[in-house]
């Protein structure tokens, strides 16, 4: 009879878990910036690459921590598919970020100041956006906790703005770092260029995950 | 004699392993929620589990005694006697089945099909009271839908009243006074009426003074409280509420519980004395007694555990959703004592739970227990009668009773 009770509630609660997920993610996204001066130092970023490279394995982890609460026949008020889309999502934000990390560490460049310039701005952003999207998501609990008061879905969706405003801020950055490396085409090496554009698609990438998660989220509170 | 200490030894273990096993249904929340540590929660409900037992008990016991089986077709007291003493028996190995395979079965449905097997051995089919039995049938299916509809409106009103409010922290402070009030009006609105036998608009005018009382003393303590984070503070006002009605659970629950291990105590011990079952059973406040100290020592040295067990696991029912679940479950726990009708506190618990899920205060909630509450039902009475009217019929063969 003790289990019976034990049995009704989950082990660990998924916001929670989905907070810990964003957590990890925010504290992979801050080493991007470390890394690339690392990178423009013409010193290969592996410490961070590592870092990440743990950081991904937690947060795997915590992913599945996630699904097994969602495993047996439970009544949630947020629908499975909408969780599980919100962690896809954000999977592979860290994803991205391991991705850039082991791209950095295939090439290496010299006397690129002025690009250095363009990718801290656009990296920047892309941290921005993950910080406010982890903000949503501690939002989320409180929106929970307050039993969807209005006024806290209306601080949720103002957090869900700020991460669209950030996200735009970072296309424009991708735009301009685009128009630069197009203008240098006669004189940066092809291989840079593409190496380049790659690394500015990724960033962006980024945020666009950021955007889908909190696009969701506003879906799941109505 | 010899058969009355084997009763009280049987009855005695009853109620131990009662309150061992189902002391987490009172105070897991509270305890959960951090509101109070298992050691004070065991303490606690140990004290409260026998006040309830002793003020509430003889309703549901009486059921037990003379509502399952008709007293006038006990033509043979020496059968009703062995038939309880096998009741008994069937139950407490039942529940030791139970326990050792983690089955989530119902004391309450156990005794019932135990009394229920013996009686139809015993007296035949037409000796059993079906529609008691209807109605206590009833009843199982009905409280945990009740209590969990109960819930569901007292999380929406704590909702409404407190979370959506524009400053859910001096809502709290307003209306949470309000809500303890209430509980403490309803609890001794039935005790000055089913248990001091008062009259109806003297026990609402004494439940109404005590109630009031309870508003000013919680109203002023909440007031002293002070304001940190606005829905922690909220959560704080009812941290301290859930202490109050998770007593109110342990004090419902010894009040319906007992009867599983009092009634057959007062059958044997009402047998030995008058021969027959009288048409007015009164149940000694002796027996009462025995079962609430058994119920009481059950919690006291396996409660601090099993406190312990559950509590880690039910951290996510905040402080107004444990309030809701505890009212709740208490509220219907109560009434069916006062009425006579031996409901599982367990099965009542898991439906406030639902209830407050389904208004949405519960992040998750295993539905997939809901399935062992059916199980329940089907396999508890057919099991524990048939037990017992194997047991009678050996009683009868082996004691040559006549």
């Amino acid at each position: 009879m003790v289990k019976f009770i034990d049995r009704m509630f989950p082990k660990e609660s998924p916001l929670d878990l989905m907070i810990l997920h964003g957590e990890k993610i925010e504290e992979a996204v801050r080493f991007l910036k470390p890394a690339f001066d690392k990178f423009f130092d013409g010193v290969p970023p592996l410490d961070y690459s590592e870092k990440v490279d743990k950081l991904e394995k937690e947060a795997d982890n915590i992913k599945y921590r996630i699904r097994e609460v969602y495993s047996k026949l439970k009544y949630t008020y947020f629908g499975k598919s909408d969780i599980f889309m919100i962690v896809h999502e954000m999977d592979k934000i860290i994803d991205t970020i391991d991705d850039i990390l082991k791209l950095l560490l295939m090439n290496r460049v010299e006397n690129l100041d002025d690009l250095k310039e363009l990718l801290e701005e656009l990296t920047e952003n892309v941290v921005l956006t993950v910080e406010e999207m982890v903000d949503a998501l501690k939002e989320l609990k409180l929106v929970v906790e307050s039993d969807f008061a209005p006024k806290e879905i209306e601080k949720e969706k103002a957090e869900a703005e700020e991460v669209e405003k950030e996200e735009t801020k970072t296309d424009v950055n991708t735009v301009t770092l685009g128009k630069y490396l197009f203008s240098k085409k006669y004189e940066i090496n092809p291989v840079d260029l593409i190496f380049f554009m790659e690394l500015s698609k990724l960033l962006s990438k980024i945020a666009n995950y950021a955007e889908n998660v909190v696009e969701r989220i506003s879906l799941i509170i109505r | 004699m010899i058969l009355l200490i084997l009763t009280t030894i049987l009855g005695f273990t009853m109620a131990f392993s009662i309150g061992a096993n189902d002391v987490a249904n009172s105070m897991a929340t509270a305890v959960g929620a951090r509101a109070i540590t298992p050691k004070q929660a065991a303490l606690i409900a140990m004290f409260l589990e026998f006040a309830g037992a002793l003020m509430f008990g003889a309703h549901v016991s009486k059921t037990i005694v003379k509502g399952i089986v008709k007293p006038g077709f006990i033509d043979k007291p020496e059968y009703f006697l062995y038939g309880a003493l096998s009741a008994l028996f069937a139950s407490t190995i039942w529940i030791l089945i139970a326990t050792h395979w983690s089955m989530p079965i119902s004391t309450t449905h156990s005794i019932v099909g135990g009394m229920m097997g013996f009686g139809i051995v015993a007296f035949g089919l037409e000796s059993i009271n079906w529609s008691t039995f209807l109605h206590i049938a009833v009843s199982w299916v009905i409280s945990p839908f009740f209590g969990g509809l109960l819930s569901y409106i007292t999380f929406k009103t704590i909702s409404s009243l407190i979370l959506h409010a524009n400053s859910p922290w001096k809502s709290a402070k307003r209306y949470a006074p309000l809500l303890i009030s209430i509980a403490i009006f309803v609890m001794f609105l039935l005790f000055f009426k089913k248990t001091l036998k008062m009259s109806l608009s003297i026990s609402v005018l004494y439940g109404f003074l005590i109630g009031a009382i309870g508003f000013i003393i919680t109203f002023f303590s909440i007031k002293r409280m002070k304001d940190t984070d606005e829905y922690e503070s909220v959560e704080n006002v009812f941290k301290k509420a859930q202490i109050f009605t998770s007593c109110y659970v342990s004090f419902s629950h010894g009040a319906n519980d007992v009867a599983n291990a009092a009634g057959p105590i007062a059958a044997v011990f009402i047998i030995l004395e008058t021969s027959t079952i009288p048409k007015e059973v009164e149940i000694p406040p002796l027996i009462l007694m025995i079962g609430g100290i058994g119920i009481s020592m059950g919690v006291l040295f396996m409660g601090y555990k099993v406190m312990r067990t559950v509590g880690e696991s039910i951290t996510h029912l905040t402080n107004t959703r444990g309030f809701a679940v505890d009212f709740s479950t208490a509220t219907t726990v109560l009434l069916a004592s006062v009425l006579g009708m031996p409901i599982s506190t367990t099965h009542v618990v898991v439906g406030s739970v639902t209830g407050v899920g389904l208004a949405r205060g519960v992040e998750t909630v295993n539905v997939g227990v809901l399935k062992s509450v059916i199980l329940s039902w089907i396999v508890t009475v057919p099991f524990t009668a048939g037990l017992s009217a194997l047991l009678f019929l050996v009683f009868k063969s082996t004691l040559n009773i006549v």
